[in-house]
């Protein structure tokens, strides 16, 4: 898994962010940055805690549902319908628990909102860079938005340096079913989201 | 931490500020109130002297902070190293990690045989979720021969222990006769307790069962109350059960039991 390009990604989530762009897409994605400096910003509770109110920032922009069986490629059809229900929720978590976990400890960077443009019939791509507080080189990032359906705009991909994040997973994915089956996926992902955080 | 502790160590802090303290004089809870602070240079370096001098618990922190790349660079090798050293001292929660981080594959790759041997001994130590996992390995044949007796045993033993997921599966393997004999009425329990855990699907499949009268006499009251609670958690399809149960008994009947859904849910 490209866990460094996730990481960047979460800082991008964190940052005071200032946009030169407008547009439903564009709007999505600047509130979302709001919403998650927000949850972050909550005082009275422990940093754990912080980190698990970004959950639902993140559940609510991002259309899950339609990112997992992207992912899963041609062998989502293979599965069964138990094994599509698990797999669905265990990605999602897996992407809660990977950019909630990041997202809490950092500060500092801002994420500049420069454009969005048409991309295919039914999307449009929110142009983003993310320039580092200490000095670091910037990071673009385009956040591909799905506009038309009914339960509002969803971020269906990130693509950071040109690069999809579902197009990478999706190869990621294939090689962990082609070795250990789609329950071996499941099993993988579960993993991910399961790790214990900072004991008091 | 609670939010009075929380306090407490705010205050502590301010009165400790103005006090030089050498690193190595600093305690434990020190480095929790850097964390909390996000002060994570400082935890780590409050952290360090006691996980080198032993302490499993400073060495298990470390080893997130390098996991989650907070004051250092993320660096899941070093993580593995921290978690590894606590988990010979038997830490049950680096055991997890441990183990974990080895099915996940983001360190040094995959190691299902490593893994097992750390779920086995996180486990025997009392770790509910490393229990469930363990289950997971044997009911797939990861790591080992695939072996549903000892999937259901070691589910079960992580529902009893009050991981809601594990109640679930537990419930499907009961119900299909996977590693125990079939049963729908112990089926019928185990969803039912699931389903007080707030797990989904769990709601959603006890609602399948008071409808249809399946290791339950047929109870349309309860069934759209647990459809209901299942659709507030996500299951999308439980809408079909929920507009059954509405039509069979009545719409001034169904809004009060989905008024008392909506109550437990909120609670």
């Amino acid at each position: 898994m490209k866990l460094l390009r996730t990481a960047a990604l979460a800082l991008a989530l964190l940052a005071p962010l200032s946009s030169a762009a407008a547009g439903p897409a564009a709007d999505h994605i600047t509130a979302m940055s709001a919403q998650a400096i927000a949850a972050l910003q909550a005082s009275g509770s422990t940093l754990a805690e912080r980190e698990k109110a970004l959950r639902p920032v993140l559940r609510e922009g991002f259309d899950m549902g339609r990112i997992a069986r992207f992912v899963a490629g041609r062998y989502w059809k293979r599965a069964t319908p138990e094994q599509q229900k698990e797999y669905t929720q265990v990605f999602s978590e897996y992407v809660l628990a990977t950019y909630a976990r990041r997202l809490g400890g950092y500060a500092g960077e801002d994420l500049k909102v420069l454009a969005e443009k048409p991309a295919g019939p039914k999307d449009l791509l929110v142009k983003t860079q993310i320039v580092s507080g200490s000095g670091g080189p910037a990071i673009d990032a385009e956040w591909r938005v799905r506009t038309g359906d009914a339960a509002g705009p969803k971020v269906i991909d990130v693509l950071v340096e040109g690069v999809s994040m579902a197009v990478t997973q999706r190869q990621d994915f294939a090689s962990v079913i082609r070795r250990d089956g789609f329950d071996g996926l499941i099993n993988v992902l579960r993993a991910h989201a399961g790790r214990q955080g900072v004991r008091q | 931490m609670t939010s009075r502790s929380l306090i407490a160590a705010a205050a502590l802090t301010l009165l400790t500020a103005g006090a030089p303290a050498l690193a190595e004089d600093k305690s434990f809870t020190d480095g929790i109130i850097a964390y909390e602070q996000q002060n994570f240079v400082e935890a780590l370096n409050i952290w360090r002297p006691l996980a080198e001098a032993g302490d499993a618990k400073a060495a298990f922190n470390i080893g997130v902070l390098y996991f989650e790349g907070k004051g250092v660079e993320r660096a899941p090798n070093l993580a593995l190293e921290f978690w590894r050293k606590a988990a010979e001292a038997e830490n049950v929660d680096a055991q997890h990690n441990l183990a974990l981080t080895l099915i996940a594959g983001d360190a040094d790759g995959r190691n299902y045989q490593e893994a097992l041997h750390w779920l086995v001994r996180a486990a025997e130590n009392g770790s509910p979720r490393s229990m469930y996992t363990l289950g997971k390995m044997y009911l797939y044949g990861l790591g080992a021969p695939r072996n549903y007796e000892a999937a259901y045993e070691w589910i079960g033993k992580a529902g009893e222990a009050g991981v809601p997921a594990a109640l679930y599966n537990i419930a499907k393997m009961t119900r299909d006769g996977i590693g125990t004999e079939p049963d729908a009425e112990v089926a019928f329990e185990l969803y039912r307790r699931a389903a007080e855990g707030r797990h989904a699907r769990a709601q959603a499949a006890l609602a399948i069962r008071y409808a249809e009268g399946d290791g339950t006499p047929p109870t349309e009251e309860r069934a759209l109350y647990w459809a209901y609670r299942a659709y507030k958690n996500g299951v999308e399809k439980a809408s079909e059960t929920i507009d059954d149960m509405s039509e069979i008994l009545g719409q001034e009947a169904a809004k009060a039991i989905m008024a008392e859904a909506e109550i437990a849910e909120a609670k």
